[in-house]
């Protein structure tokens, strides 16, 4: 059975048809447009081409990264003045003056993003509060940007020809366009799923290797570049530029068009643009109330349309986002679980080393003294009652947690501290026990994300969707589809993770765990949750990695399951190691029946 | 001393934006975007009541402090109840931007553009004290905090209802089990800080003039002053408070012009969110 | 006193209890046993009203308690020492017995049943002024339960009070706890520990992975070895 019925292959292609046809009247009905309205509009149109900009730029940031923020107005402020600036004093070519606008904005973006380091959330949205608030009172206070009367920039001129309107109108209009398909390529691309995995769940991006804090200061970067540019062209078409132009109220109206088009979607912040300006043109001759009615817009579409105008079209015509790499392919009848037993440097019989391992948290001592050694090709269970330390001991391998004492081997190199990120490279990696799986994207990217490191490229190719970058693509998506065949969910490769039961759930955490061909394969509580029969499905499915030599470490409280498959148990209770051995043995350990039923 | 006169005045006034943003905070771990415009709202009302109706200052500010109430009730209704758990949903953060838009341009349009002069206590009077020769109104501006900072912590600490609002901060499902009607004390915590807010606002107007642009010029002194203490804390409050107005005097006298005053605290702040997560 | 019917409770996609039916009669101690993840904490947790059951409904003295929230019950006589103890460290050990009788309203009632828990806990009286925080585990186990009985409930939930506990304390607290049965207080306790709460309750019921596997008077289920099966898995 192919993974896509007919009937939804053809519903795609009917509404890709549909969505392709109606940008493409856009874009021609705003190539003509010059020649039909006055100049007024010609210069009106080009304001809401800007807004688009920056709209897209904070569509990067905010809907892909998951940065919240208002520094919007000051990153456009910081292209407009340096561009009109080295325009005007430097006498440089426009279009140099432009891009280094365009780099001061991005460089801007690194107050924020570095502050991302160590704050979250609300603290992040005060600081880029903060940040807008100090580059106006720069603005205002130095004399060589004008200060609050304002900078007038000289008469953009190309060879000796002033510029006019018409020509202004189409270079923003060919930016305009360059943004949008910077967005698109970036978005179909690693670095997308990248960006949306972060938004989603930095844990679970860690465990695939993401280095989130350099994903999220590039992905800002660009968001920030792109607003930069924008304010690089508003200072041409304007000529004068002044303090109030890149106030917060700008910041905000830039997070409503995007909110209100659908953040995180493509088409969603320029929708959001042309909306956003147009409908309250009614209000025109009240600012208060326009401003009134920006308000409401973001009080009732955070709680009532929280996916934006496009979002909730999506929600109606989703076939649009299938999986192209993977339409049509037929179901592979001899795969098996070896093709994620990768050859690795096997240094050593023992997988998991965990030596004296003790961590203290003020005072409480969640873990003392432990010692772990998970065997090559076996499957290694820890249990122990509620609260006896097994989170903490695995945060610890994980890196999620520094220990306070001892020491973490993997397959012989001490990795003892090492950010989790790394360890999806050495060979580990994990699932667990709230599954946590990436909301924003498809089940079958989900997968793909897991095959990151293996089909990795730069942004370069992903910018200019270069032939390498389809191959890494297409090999990684008929991979994660191998996957979910062996997993039997390949139906529901272009679902989104929410729809499925909480098996399957665990089924797909699983997939994208075992795609990056790891060594060892830590499983946190898999089974929690899960009816007895789908428990015997896990059983057997545990049994067949590791018949493939991938080494398993499971953490579980379903005994029936960890009798059956283990090949050896280790029992902690109160953060100590209280029993170790085979299954026979364990049971049958009156030191376990203790901890376990009391006496 | 007139230096220092001032720089207690103004930490006084910070302060009590600072204690107001605490106070929801404390509940609900949530930073009240709209509480500039509320600390506004508190003081147009009061205006409208005392410098148009000419009614008692009393009055003006009691009709202040019971539009607050309302206002902060309503907040909490729209712009927080329905968004579940906020730690994870940060809608809120749009939401109460969006209210403080919404607010600050019906103060617009209802009162208008004029800045319009608000009542100093006492009208004005000024005595000399120490060789400084200051408003009374900044005595006690500085004593009225000092009241309230007091009154509530006594409040917390002594009453069956401060106690069930520390409660709640600390976990509102254990607070549940005790009997205690969270949603209830966290709709108290929001009226509290509205009450706070409209006498705050009736301090400041007569320094920076009641009108709708009275949020932009003290909204992120408040902040500035409730992180500096680590939020949530009254005595944090009031520390951060002080500092930033000792310390902004102090910039004054040094000569550094007002208007970088305003960077001045949003560099502290973004460096004290950036070093000290949990403030000082 | 408390029929359970039909108990289905889901956490997002996963179910995790699975149907289950149970009753509690006046003045008896009835245990919950079962394995970690059985389910345990849930079934109180909804009981109680912390928590929202999809289907089936929970009577109470007769009154269908289903949607009720939890500070309604504890008005109604129903209270709950939940998982952990969670007492309020920045509160001092009166101000958490205070705040145990936050729903009466007489305060001679409050200062009387205050005098009979410091009468019955020695040991709260010494640390009267001592912030919660500060207290060992066994000390915030009887803080606990002694702020309960401030609103001198007729049922009294128990979310595992041996967890993290000594075993020499958790004798304490299981002693306290018949004490407390003898006073005309009905316990519905949920443990681990599951021969220890075996010794001292009337009836019990065995959790597994969401559904009673066994059920009747405790000492017929202590020795029955499906018990053991429950927690160390079949073999």
């Amino acid at each position: 059975m192919p993974n896509m019925s007919s009937a939804t292959e053809s519903r795609q292609n009917k509404y890709l048809g549909a969505l392709y046809t109606l940008w493409a009247a856009c874009f021609v009905l705003f190539l003509l447009a010059p020649f039909f309205v006055g100049r007024y509009y010609v210069g009106y149109i080009l304001i809401i081409f800007l807004y688009c900009i920056l709209s897209i730029g904070y569509n990067i940031a905010s809907g892909f990264c998951g940065i919240i923020h208002f520094a919007t107005a000051s990153l456009y402020a910081g292209g407009a003045y340096t561009a009109a600036i080295l325009y005007t004093e430097w006498g440089l070519p426009f279009a140099l003056s432009a891009i280094l606008g365009a780099l001061v904005a991005g460089i801007m973006s690194f107050i924020i993003s570095f502050s991302a380091y160590k704050v979250h959330g609300n603290y992040l949205v005060l600081v880029s509060f903060g940040l807008l608030e100090v580059v106006t009172q720069i603005l205002h206070g130095s004399s060589f940007t004008g200060g609050a009367a304002g900078y007038s920039m000289a008469r953009w001129t190309f060879f000796g020809e002033p510029v006019n309107m018409t020509v202004k109108y189409y270079v923003v209009f060919a930016i305009l366009v360059i943004a949008f398909i910077v967005q698109r390529n970036i978005a179909k691309s690693q670095w997308g799923r990248d960006f949306l995995a972060m938004k989603d769940n930095e844990f679970a991006a860690a465990g695939v290797g993401i280095n989130f804090r350099k994903v999220r200061i590039i992905g800002f970067f660009i968001s920030a570049v792109i607003s930069g540019l924008a304010g690089a062209m508003y200072a041409a078409y304007a000529g004068y530029i002044s303090p109030d132009s890149f106030g917060f109220p700008l910041s905000i109206l830039i997070l409503l068009m995007v909110m209100a088009g659908g953040s995180g979607t493509l088409s969603g912040p320029v929708v959001g643009a042309f909306v956003i300006s147009l409908v309250p043109e009614v209000f025109n001759d009240q600012p208060a109330l326009k401003v009134i009615f920006y308000g409401l817009m973001l009080i009732v579409i955070t709680q009532v349309m929280p996916t934006g105008i496009v979002g909730k079209i999506k929600e109606k015509f989703r076939e649009v986002d299938a999986n192209r790499h993977i339409r049509g392919v037929q179901p592979e009848t001899d795969i098996d679980f070896a093709k994620y037993a990768k050859k690795r440097d096997r240094a050593s019989e023992d997988i998991l080393v965990v030596k004296g391992l003790t961590k203290q948290y003020w005072g409480l001592t969640a873990v003392s003294d432990l010692d772990l050694t998970v065997r090559r090709g076996t499957i290694h269970a820890l249990i122990g009652p509620n609260g006896a330390g097994k989170s903490t001991l695995v945060n610890c391998i994980t890196g999620l947690v520094k220990p306070t004492r001892g020491e973490v081997w993997f397959n012989g190199e001490n990795i003892t501290g090492m950010e989790p990120y790394h360890l999806a490279k050495k060979g580990m990696t994990r699932t667990y026990q709230h599954v946590l799986l990436f909301n924003s994207m498809p089940v079958i990217d989900n997968v793909a994300a897991g095959a990151r490191l293996d089909k990795h490229y730069g942004i370069f190719h992903a910018l200019f969707q270069t032939r390498k970058k389809r191959r890494m693509d297409r090999e990684a998506y008929l991979e994660a589809h191998e996957c979910l065949q062996l997993l039997g969910i390949a139906d529901k490769a272009n679902d989104i993770p929410e729809s499925l039961s909480a098996g399957q759930q665990k089924l797909l955490e699983i997939g994208r765990a075992l795609i990056a061909k790891p060594d060892l394969l830590l499983l946190d509580e898999p089974c929690a949750g899960l009816t007895d029969s789908e428990t015997e499905q896990f059983a057997d499915l545990i049994r067949k990695i590791r018949d493939q030599g991938i080494s398993i470490l499971l953490i579980e409280h379903h005994m029936n399951l960890v009798m059956e498959v283990s090949d050896r148990i280790t029992v902690i209770d109160h953060g100590v190691k209280i029993a170790e051995g085979t299954p026979e043995q364990v049971a049958n350990d009156p030191v376990v029946r203790r901890a376990y039923l009391g006496e | 001393m007139q230096t220092v006169i001032f720089g207690l005045a103004y930490g006084a006034m910070y302060s009590l934006m600072a204690l107001a943003i605490g106070i929801v905070f404390s509940t609900t771990r949530i930073i009240n975007f709209a509480y500039a415009s509320v600390v506004m709202t508190g003081a147009m009302v009061a205006y409208w009541c005392i410098g148009v109706y000419k009614l008692p200052y009393l009055a003006g500010l009691a009709a202040g402090i019971g539009f607050n109430i309302i206002l902060c009730v309503l907040l909490y209704k729209l712009c927080v109840e329905k968004l579940g758990n906020l730690h994870v949903n940060l809608g809120w953060i749009i939401t109460l931007f969006g209210a403080a838009l919404i607010i600050d341009n019906l103060a617009l349009m209802a009162f208008g553009t004029q800045s319009n002069p608000f009542p100093f206590l006492f009208g004005g009077k000024r005595i000399d004290l120490f060789g400084a020769n200051i408003l009374l109104h900044e005595i006690f501006i500085i004593l009225i905090a000092a009241v309230i900072g007091l009154s509530y912590q006594m409040m917390c600490s002594r009453t069956k209802i401060g106690r069930a609002l520390r409660a709640v901060s600390h976990n509102p499902q254990t607070a549940q089990l005790m009997g205690i009607n969270s949603t209830f004390i966290i709709i108290l915590s929001f009226a509290l800080a509205g009450v706070v807010s409209a006498i705050a606002g009736c301090l400041i107007a007569p320094y920076t003039y009641a009108s709708y642009t009275m949020t932009a010029s003290i909204g992120l002194k408040g902040f500035a002053a409730a992180l500096i203490g680590g939020l949530g804390d009254t005595k944090g409050a009031f520390i951060g408070g002080i500092t930033l107005g000792l310390t902004e005097q102090l910039l004054t006298v040094l000569g550094v012009s007002p208007s970088l005053l305003g960077s001045f605290s949003f560099i502290i702040m973004i460096l004290v969110i950036i070093f000290l997560p949990g403030g000082s | 006193m408390l029929q359970v019917q039909d108990m289905y409770v889901s956490y997002g996609k996963t179910q995790v209890i699975h149907g289950i039916s149970f009753d509690v009669k006046p003045g008896e101690i009835v245990t919950i046993i079962g394995a970690n993840g059985a389910g345990k904490s849930t079934t109180l947790n909804t009981i109680v009203g912390l928590q929202r059951g999809s289907r089936g409904s929970i009577l109470y003295k007769g009154a269908d308690i289903t949607r009720t929230r939890p500070q309604q019950l504890v008005k109604m006589g129903m209270r709950m020492v939940p998982e952990g103890r969670q007492i309020f460290p920045a509160h001092t050990v009166e101000e958490n017995l205070l705040l145990g009788a936050h729903a009466e309203t007489d305060k001679k009632k409050i200062a009387e049943r205050l005098e009979e828990m410091y009468h019955r806990f020695p040991r709260l009286k010494e640390r009267q002024k001592q912030y919660g925080g500060t207290l060992s585990g066994g000390e915030q186990q009887m803080l606990a339960i002694a702020r309960a009985l401030m609103t001198r409930p007729d049922l009294l939930l128990l979310d595992e009070p041996s967890l993290g506990l000594a075993p020499i304390v958790v004798a304490d607290v299981f002693e306290l706890l018949t004490e407390i049965l003898k006073s005309g207080v009905t316990i519905l306790l949920v443990e681990q520990m599951a021969k220890l709460a075996l010794k001292i309750s009337d009836r019990a019921f065995v959790l597994e992975n969401g559904r009673i596997v066994l059920s009747g008077d405790s000492k017929t289920v202590q020795n029955d070895p499906k018990v053991i099966e429950a927690y160390l898995g079949s073999k």
